[in-house]
């Protein structure tokens, strides 16, 4: 009998020290931001997000989530009224007020800081796997991220060219708008092995002679923006862009904004798929 | 035996201000009762009773959180920014013997909307070297620090021979809040695109900011202003006569006009630091508090300090409600419903006569 009980008690004992190493209870989560989002989706975590901001696109299992606003301006009794566990968002959500509130509530934030670089897309998506108990899934994600990261090298090396692109983003309904060195389109082009045509600080508007100058070989845009100028035909009409190489060619791309600047587990693929679509 | 020999409205005045007291006070309950978060009336009055030692047992702990530490506070705060500006708008009327007057007229809002634009477009390097109360308090301070300076050289720029003149004032205002805006639209010309959001929440105002701290600080300030500016009624009665008229009387239209602008500056600069700009409340508050009443101060000055704490208590009801879980800034609301009752209020005034 009693190496019977000894071997039932071992047995129990190691079953309850694997216990913390089996994914824990993902929980309720407020996903803000639209990279953390699809950060959280990616490590499987779709079904247990409640609420997004609205930056991010939904997770793909729960297409009719509740949005809870812009990330800078939460209401904490709309947040806690979807009785959330944990709300991961990026540093600057608020108001100050509303993220008191929300911890005073019992439920866990957790604020990532700003991620403004492929490198910071990574670690981004390492300390999301660590707050949510999915390592080996982050792990998993990065792997693939990695593989489109060196894909994207591959590409570019392979055509021994490094064109120049122009991206133009609507900002907010205003004109439309050049990035320059230290934007997320600037960590973006340079992923995907290409040189950024603008040589100023952040965004500038666009005009005519500044495209003329800049020299692009491809124009990047996202629907929105595009949309935003009227359409395809509308953006070649403009007097600058018609003389440029990009525009006598009609060479444009066009990525989603989330998928483009969101610097979450996709910013491998699009990076490759920006260097296919570059270096054709 | 008096008030039946006055006319009918001024000898009803007591029932009616008791009347709009009553309404403030329900519409201060309704907003308590709704809201994102289920709080059914049963379980509201059972967590309200709870700190009074009355267990009903009717409520969760998340309930009585959310209306101890989220909807009381902001109830309480858009009660006492609805009653400031209201009577800021009544006081700034009758300051300027002007209906169209309104508090932004002396230069407070432009001045508090440059301090608080200076700090989200400039601050947000040297502000991360701070303690985070510090971070946090800056944006408030320089509003109203802001609204204070500008207040003070709209008011600098009236003075004649020693005499502020209450229609240069006006005109002063009318020129300085033009430059204002201006600053403001080069600062958004500055501003990156996170900026140029908070930016415009802003301007768009908000009670999310609410909570108890906030209140500590605010509503001293908010409450010197209610408590004093009634006793102003007299002497803006015997102003609306007139300049002169009114020193024939005894009063110092100095000093009156001092005294507004000290309290106009002080209540809008309150509120506008603590919820950012809330627009057509003190314009349009004023002009109900006269039309369900009469023209003397004794009356409108009290009554627009209610009517304006029970309409911005539901405009922020609406705005919790309306797009829940998110909100709406409660100051789109004001405005949105302010300037087509205000048209109204314009074309029933020119169809009487």
């Amino acid at each position: 009998m009693r190496p019977l009980l000894m071997f039932g008690v071992g047995a129990l004992l190691l079953v309850l020290a694997a216990l913390p190493a089996l994914a824990a209870e993902p929980g309720r989560i407020v996903a803000l931001g639209g990279g953390v989002t699809a950060t959280l989706d990616a490590l499987g975590l779709g079904g247990a997000i409640v609420a997004v901001d609205a930056s991010s696109h939904p997770p793909a299992k729960n297409p009719g989530v509740p949005r809870v606003g812009y990330y800078r301006q939460l209401s904490a009794e709309g947040v806690l009224a979807l009785r959330p566990t944990h709300i991961i968002g990026p540093v600057g959500a608020g108001p100050a007020a509303a993220i008191e509130q929300l911890e005073a509530s019992g439920a866990r934030v957790d604020l990532l800081p700003p991620v403004k670089s492929v490198d910071g897309a990574r670690a981004r998506i390492e300390a999301i796997g660590r707050l949510v108990d999915r390592a080996a899934q982050a792990a998993g994600v990065l792997e693939a991220f990695d593989g489109e990261l060196a894909r994207a090298k591959a590409v570019a090396a392979g055509s021994g060219r490094s064109p120049r692109v122009l991206f133009v983003f609507v900002h907010g309904g205003a004109s439309l708008q050049v990035a320059g060195r230290g934007t997320a389109a600037h960590a973006m082009v340079t992923a995907a092995g290409a040189t950024l045509a603008g040589d100023h600080e952040g965004y500038r508007p666009l005009t005519a002679e500044g495209v003329v100058v800049a020299r692009p070989d491809v124009i990047l845009a996202t629907p929105r923006s595009l949309a935003g100028v009227g359409g395809e035909d509308a953006l070649w009409k403009n007097p600058g862009l018609a003389a440029t190489p990009a525009g006598q060619k009609k060479r444009l791309v066009v990525v989603d904004d989330v998928r483009l600047l969101g610097f979450g587990p996709e910013t491998g693929a699009v990076a490759r798929e920006l260097a296919e679509a570059f270096h054709r | 035996m008096n008030a039946a020999a006055l006319p009918l409205p001024l000898g009803r005045r007591p029932s009616r201000m008791g009347l709009l007291a009553g309404l403030s006070l329900l519409a201060a309950l309704i907003a308590l009762a709704v809201g994102a978060f289920p709080l059914p009336p049963a379980a509201l009055i059972s967590a309200l009773l709870e700190p009074l030692g009355i267990d009903l047992g009717r409520h969760a702990a998340d309930q009585s959180f959310v209306l101890w530490h989220i909807r009381l506070p902001r109830v309480l705060l858009a009660a006492l920014v609805g009653g400031a500006l209201g009577i800021s708008g009544a006081l700034s009327q009758g300051l300027f013997r002007n209906p169209l007057a309104e508090p932004a007229l002396i230069g407070v809002a432009s001045g508090a909307a440059i301090g608080a634009a200076s700090v989200i477009v400039f601050a947000g390097s040297w502000l991360a070297a701070l303690p985070a109360w510090a971070g946090a308090a800056a944006l408030p301070v320089a509003a109203f620090v802001g609204g204070g300076l500008c207040t003070a050289l709209v008011h600098r720029l009236a003075r004649v021979d020693g005499r502020t003149a209450v229609d240069t004032m006006l005109l002063a205002g009318v020129a300085i809040n033009a430059l204002g805006f201006a600053a403001i639209g080069l600062l958004q010309v500055i501003a990156d695109d996170e900026q140029l959001r908070g930016l415009t929440f802003w301007l768009l105002g908000s009670l999310g900011g609410a909570t108890w701290s906030a209140l500590a600080v605010g509503a001293p300030l908010m409450l010197l202003v209610l408590a004093l500016g009634p006793l102003l009624a007299r002497q803006l009665d015997a102003l609306l006569l007139g300049e002169s008229e009114a020193g024939h009387l005894g009063v110092d239209v100095q000093r009156l006009e001092r005294r507004c602008v000290a309290l106009i500056a002080l209540a809008v600069g309150a509120a506008v630091a603590l919820c950012g700009v809330i627009g057509f409340v003190g314009l349009v508050v004023p002009h109900i508090a006269r039309r369900l009443g009469t023209v003397s101060h004794r009356w409108t000055l009290p009554a627009s300090a209610l009517l304006g704490a029970g309409l911005l208590v539901i405009a922020d009801a609406l705005g919790r409600t309306l797009t829940a879980p998110a909100e709406l800034p409660v100051g789109a609301i004001t405005s949105l419903a302010g300037a087509p009752f205000f048209l109204v209020l314009l074309q029933r005034r020119s169809a009487r006569r």
